[in-house]
């Protein structure tokens, strides 16, 4: 076996304190805008960054995290706790960013970056600059299948929240994913060899 | 792994159920019986040892925390401003319809919402940036009313009475933007781009994110 054994990991979802979180959205709920405050300071960097690999626009992402703290503020006294306060959180940014990429014209487009475009400037073996060949991948897939791998790999939620946070099937978060991965494997064939250090081709 | 040799394997349905544990894997979600199947079937199928290697990889350089800095300090301070300013029953409705053109088919509800949160937003700027005094009982007036848009006018701004002129001039000078008219009698500004590159939407979303600044929106 050419791998490392695939080890069962900590998921890397940041730990996240759901009943703290319910407590929180219940003073929400009662017009308390220090617990909101807190809930957005908690929420807003990491968010951001996710919202900004997804639309590569700081505008749209201002306008998103800013539409969603609003309907939290406005939704908190209907949240019942069925979902986690993290995964009803970012369902709601998802839904906001996908507003926001539809009026600004970029949904629908399938991608941002031009299909002209390829990632080929870098070299995958210079460490600084394997983070942003990643990037300039991921920006070559449609939108929803992007939201897929980054709340996978980088906000690191399961399979069921996802399918939760994008309001569609299980079955239907497998295919993006089975698709993005195929995706990456033709735009960043060299990655798994970067990672490890040695040439692979 | 070739394109069509990954094709092949994962039409088998066992190599399938590999592939599709792999993400959960590589992020830690999967139960300790499907590691332990990838595990075991990984020993003898290269394909998809290369595979769960390569989402390894790709999730590790996921994780990592880059990108753009968000200053959250003034994320909330505009998230404040912004349920001041729709903090009426209407709220969302308004949000959306004050980001967009008035259509003449409007329903006289979302006609009428859209007054009151043009209404709102002269109540807070109002008492200092308007005239003070002598204005009662004068009927009222929206900021688009009897406008003459001047030409090449792209955005109408309303500013608070805390910003300074040079603060003014500075943010406008950021966004190549030019006042063009105003202050109007209720205060508002209208601006036209520099640089006809300039990105209404863009530059209307800066202004609603900037400290001072009560209202933003595109003139269509």
């Amino acid at each position: 076996m050419n791998s490392k054994s695939p080890q069962q990991k900590q998921s890397r979802q940041p730990i996240r304190d759901n009943a703290a979180e319910l407590l929180l959205i219940g003073r929400v709920a009662t017009r308390d805008r220090t617990a909101l405050e807190v809930l957005y300071k908690s929420y807003a960097k990491r968010l951001a960054r996710f919202l900004d690999r997804v639309t590569r626009r700081q505008d749209l992402v201002d306008e998103a995290i800013n539409d969603t703290f609003w309907i939290v503020w406005k939704s908190a006294p209907d949240f019942r706790g069925d979902s986690q306060v993290s995964t009803w959180v970012i369902g709601i940014a998802y839904r906001c960013t996908l507003k926001a990429l539809r009026r600004s014209g970029l949904l629908g487009s399938d991608q941002i970056v031009p299909s002209g475009e390829i990632c080929s400037d870098f070299d995958p073996f210079v460490d600084n600059e394997l983070t942003n060949w990643v990037a300039c991948g991921l920006q070559h897939l449609p939108v929803e299948q992007r939201v897929t791998i980054e709340l996978a790999y980088y906000l690191g939620h399961s399979l069921a929240e996802i399918s939760s946070i994008m309001d569609c099937p299980v079955s239907t978060v497998k295919a993006r994913m089975f698709h993005a991965r195929m995706k990456l494997r033709n735009i960043l064939p060299r990655l798994a060899a970067a990672e490890s250090g040695t040439h692979h081709e | 792994m070739s394109d069509s040799t990954s094709m092949e394997a994962i039409r088998d349905a066992r190599h399938r159920q590999i592939w599709e544990l792999i993400p959960w894997i590589v992020t830690g979600h999967a139960a300790e019986a499907e590691c332990e199947t990838v595990r075991v079937h990984c020993l003898h199928c290269s394909n998809c040892a290369d595979e769960l290697r390569f989402q390894q990889a790709l999730q590790l350089e996921m994780a990592k925390e880059s990108g753009r800095d968000f200053d959250a300090e003034r994320g909330w301070a505009r998230l404040q401003r912004d349920i001041e300013i729709r903090s009426d029953d209407d709220g969302e409705e308004v949000l959306e319809l004050s980001r967009r053109r008035v259509r003449p088919a409007l329903r006289l509800r979302q006609v009428l919402a859209i007054m009151a949160v043009e209404a709102l937003v002269l109540g807070l700027a109002g008492a200092t940036l308007l005239h003070g005094s002598g204005r009662a009982g004068q009927p009222y007036q929206t900021l688009a009313a009897n406008a003459q848009t001047p030409r090449g006018a792209t955005v109408r701004l309303v500013v608070s009475p805390d910003l300074s002129i040079a603060q003014l001039a500075t943010l406008l000078r950021s966004l190549k933007m030019q006042i063009v008219e105003g202050p109007s009698d209720l205060g508002a500004f209208a601006l036209a781009p520099i640089d006809f590159d300039s990105e209404t939407e863009a530059v209307v979303a800066r202004l609603r994110a900037t400290p001072g600044v009560r209202l933003a929106e595109p003139i269509h």
